[in-house]
């Protein structure tokens, strides 16, 4: 086992930062904390790091108690949001201080670092200053600084948000097959959504210091087990209403709206939520389709790679995403929305 | 004054074309009329001589300035005193202020506030309280040897004052709250995540201040060495009320003999010596720091 | 661990001259320590002394002119310099930080020498003058600190909604940074208030402030009294301290960046 957290707990006088949070890593794994901030994912990282005593709980990496352990005697990577790179040292002196300090000898230590800095393409910096490097340089050195000294296991503390869009997902698929390379086990802490979906193994949602859902992103953004999850990640319409059974199908009741949904018992739950990008827009009079809607544009706005179109569907708005095909529809069209009952799913 | 620069900071509410120049004249007079003048006027003063009983005569003589650097008992008993002296201060001033440093730059809110106040306190309090309440603490029977004598760690009273040593002492005293406001501007740049970084890859915590602390320090320990060695240098409060004439040190040497043997021209000369020695140590030390700002020391 | 214990040893050790002289003011034995019983004679006898209570007053007079006159002088300064741009602005700066960076001494003889060509010495005149030429760095340092923390967008606001520039400044600006004038002005009093070394070189005979009041009597008997009148000093040092403290923050003043 790679890293295994059991029920940890961390206040910080009211605010409780982390409570009964307990996780298990293999080893390989890459593993994404997502949550919106104060929700405790930085708390559990930076105890994982030895940087915050727990209240209660421990942690253990390879099977060992590290709970107690001072935050250098632990072996446990940790790049920070900021980087830290040390200022007054070169990227060469940024990253031999770790093997330094292990008694690890000058010739050994150059060739280790010069291995990790050709890996990530830093070759060429090694005498510069971090002042005299670009974000995603210093991101790397951050980075290599860390996998120099072959750490059990990597903590990644939003390692992007620093960078600017364009960069930000460039890194997190060259981030992605990096850690994939280096086979090391990864715990990654993020308040974005789709970082945590395209770089993860499984993903851990977090609110206020509790785990919500664990799961495989598909699992995570297709299946959210609570209403948090669904409308914390990706966009999703939520409608209030009932769920009626008839005929042996179930249905969700919305106003004057009738929705065929998955069948199943359903009866206690009264919000239907599905995404805007699974909601079918049809023109036309009487198109054919499932659960047809009839509705009116009310709003459109353009995202350059699609349109989201505000529909007023008997006195409910409901949000559609469009791929941008050329030929938008207009305000105050009249259309029908088809929404699948196999993409509805009640909290 | 740019008159484009459409920033409202430029609030016209005299009227003309440069109201700065109204708004900074008085001062301007002030202290042209009383610092200018009179730093000029002491400087002109080093070259008169004394003639006893008649105070001092017009002239253009450099004799002050030999006397003082060809007598040997200047040479000896003062200007070397003074060097070691400001020099033994300065460098125990910022070994010491390094812990209170630290220890505030560590700590947060009502405690910092606290600890800031305690260290500054002294800054407020007259020059003629502290070396009081020193002197009560170290003279021959005060607080200082009752206690060495009664923990048996001397056999008789030390002492403490009327000697360069407590003179020394003194010094670090008043010097240590300077030091820790240089040093705190430079501690509280080194971000928290630098030594958490050193931390995370394995150092201790003396690897972590000797390696990553201290060494971004140092602009702080600089520019603090930089204030304590010219209070150091032309100390004469402390001397003249901790060591009086047994600890000649150039500044109370100025003083007495400006004022008490009535040489002005022989004091004026001292200061002068005293004023070019402190412009020497803060362009020696301005250079120290922007070299050091070169070398990439300078933590944004 | 070991920074805490020795931090915090230094900070006492720093606090602890203070301390023992304030005891010995209240001390029944005086200078006998540990204390044996409280007391008011030290500062009974304190205030019968004719030198103390007149030092007193020299002090108090000095201190109160010396720094309006160094507040005023900052104010003005301060506001011209941060507000506009001119050429030799630089040259501005050190001339008003300069009287920090010159030696005390050279200061203290100059003026001396120069108030005796003058036939100023032994005046209150000197005694303000040269009080004020100390102080006009410290209240120019902390007014132009208060400006430069000032957000401008606040004048933008209020001239936005169509306050003329005088109104700006009387409603807006001055009501903002009078909190940073105030502790300019008691740092300065009590920079006057405690100023031993000018007043050693400007004090003769006839105005002596508390400080050099202090010395004299020290030089020559050594008691308790001292301790009183040391205690007096240290008393309205401990309100200024206070009051700067819960106004802009004595780190701030003293120019201590916010950690």
């Amino acid at each position: 086992m790679g890293l295994s957290i059991h029920q940890i707990g961390k206040r910080y006088g009211n605010v409780v930062a982390c409570a009964d949070v307990s996780l298990d890593v293999q080893d390989g794994e890459f593993i994404s904390l997502l949550g919106p901030s104060g929700c405790g994912k930085t708390t559990i990282l930076r105890a994982i790091a030895g940087f915050v005593t727990l209240d209660a709980g421990r942690i253990f990496v390879n099977d060992l108690d590290i709970t107690h352990l001072p935050p250098n005697k632990r072996n446990v990577g940790l790049v920070f949001q900021n980087y830290a790179l040390w200022p007054h040292l070169t990227v060469f002196e940024n990253l031999a201080f770790g093997l330094k300090i292990r008694g690890t000898r000058p010739p050994a230590i150059r060739e280790i670092i010069l291995g990790t800095l050709t890996l990530l393409g830093l070759r060429d910096l090694e005498t510069r200053y971090p002042r005299e490097l670009s974000g995603g340089q210093q991101q790397r050195v951050a980075l290599a600084r860390c996998l120099v000294l072959k750490p059990a296991i990597l903590l990644l503390d939003e390692p992007l948000s620093n960078l600017d869009r364009k960069l930000r997902n460039q890194m997190r698929i060259e981030l992605k097959k990096l850690q994939r390379r280096v086979g090391v086990t990864t715990l990654y802490v993020t308040h974005d959504q789709e970082e945590a979906l395209s770089m993860s193994d499984r993903i851990v949602v977090l609110d206020h210091g509790h785990v919500v859902q664990v799961g495989s992103p598909e699992h995570i953004y297709e299946s959210p087990q609570n209403p948090f999850v669904a409308d914390f990640i990706g966009n999703v319409n939520m409608l209030d209403g009932q769920a009626v059974q008839r005929d042996g199908k179930s249905y969700f009741r919305v106003g004057d709206l009738e929705i065929e949904i998955p069948p199943g018992n359903v009866a206690a739950k009264s919000r239907l939520f599905f995404r805007p990008e699974r909601v079918a827009i049809l023109r036309g009079r009487s198109p054919e389709g499932f659960n047809l809607i009839p509705g009116q544009v009310l709003f459109r706005v353009y995202l350059g790679a699609a349109f989201r179109y505000e529909i007023d569907a008997g006195g409910i708005v409901i949000t559609a995403d469009s791929t941008n095909t050329g030929s938008p529809i207009q305000v105050g069209e009249k259309v029908f929305l088809e929404i699948k009952p196999e993409d509805c799913f009640l909290l | 004054m740019n008159q484009t620069d459409a920033s409202p900071q430029r609030i016209r509410k005299f009227p003309g074309r440069s109201p700065y120049v109204l708004l900074l004249l008085p001062a301007i007079a002030f202290l042209a009329l009383f610092y200018l003048i009179p730093l000029s006027w002491i400087i002109r003063v080093s070259f008169y001589t004394h003639v006893p009983g008649a105070y001092m005569v017009p002239a253009f003589t450099a004799q002050n300035y030999l006397r003082l650097v060809t007598d040997p008992w200047y040479i000896r008993n003062s200007l070397w005193l003074t060097l070691k002296v400001a020099l033994i201060s300065t460098l125990a001033s910022v070994v010491l202020a390094y812990p209170p440093a630290l220890l505030i730059t560590r700590s947060t809110g009502k405690l910092r506030r606290f600890l800031l106040v305690s260290v500054l306190a002294p800054l407020l309090i007259s020059m003629v309280c502290l070396i009081f309440g020193w002197i009560v603490m170290f003279r021959g029977h005060g607080l200082m040897n009752q206690v060495l004598l009664g923990l048996h760690l001397v056999r008789e009273p030390v002492q403490w004052m009327y000697n360069t040593f407590g003179v020394t002492l003194a010094l670090i005293y008043i010097s240590i709250p300077y030091v820790v406001i240089s040093l705190l501007d430079s501690l509280q740049r080194v971000d928290p995540s630098w030594e958490e970084a050193a931390r995370n890859v394995g150092a201790n915590g003396w690897q972590t201040f000797l390696k990553i602390t201290l060494p971004l320090s140092i602009p702080g320990a600089v520019s603090g060495s930089m204030i304590a060695l010219t209070l150091n240098i032309c100390a004469f409060a402390v001397p003249l009320l901790l060591g009086g004439e047994k600890v000649p040190m150039a500044g109370l040497v100025a003083y007495y003999q400006a004022l008490e043997v009535n040489n002005l021209p022989f004091g004026a000369a001292i200061s002068v010596m005293l004023l070019l020695a402190s412009l020497l140590v803060i362009f020696v030390f301005q250079k120290v720091l922007h070299a050091l700002y070169l070398k990439r020391m300078e933590v944004s | 661990m070991f920074v805490r214990v020795t931090g915090i040893l230094i900070v006492v050790g720093l606090l602890l001259p203070i301390g023992v002289t304030v005891v010995v003011a209240f001390n029944s034995s005086g200078f006998l320590l540990p204390p044996s019983g409280f007391t008011l004679r030290w500062f009974e006898k304190a205030v019968r002394n004719r030198d103390f209570v007149q030092g007193f007053y020299v002090s108090l007079a000095v201190a109160t002119v010396a720094s309006l006159i160094a507040t005023g002088l900052g104010l003005l300064s301060a506001f011209g310099y941060v507000r506009y741009s001119f050429p030799g602005k630089d040259w501005v700066n050190l001339l008003f930080l300069s009287p920090l960076m010159v030696p005390v001494v050279v200061l203290g003889l100059a003026l001396y020498s120069y108030f005796v060509a003058l036939h100023l010495n032994d005046t209150l005149t000197a005694l303000v003058i040269g009080h004020a030429i100390t102080l006009i760095p410290l209240s120019f340092r902390t007014i132009t600190a208060s400006l430069y923390n000032f957000d401008v967008s606040m004048e933008e606001a209020a001239l936005n909604v169509g306050a003329s520039r005088i109104q700006t400044f009387a409603w807006i600006t001055f009501p903002i940074i009078k909190l940073g004038i105030l502790a300019g002005f008691i740092l300065s009093f009590i920079m006057s208030w405690n100023n031993f070394s000018i007043s050693l070189f400007l004090a003769g005979s006839k105005y002596v402030p508390l400080p050099v009041a202090i010395y004299s009597y020290i030089k020559f008997e050594f008691d308790a009294v001292a301790a009183a009148v040391s205690t007096i000093l240290i008393l309205l040092s401990g309100v200024a301290i206070f009051v700067i403290d819960r106004t802009m923050g004595l780190g701030a003043v003293m120019g201590v960046r916010k950690g």
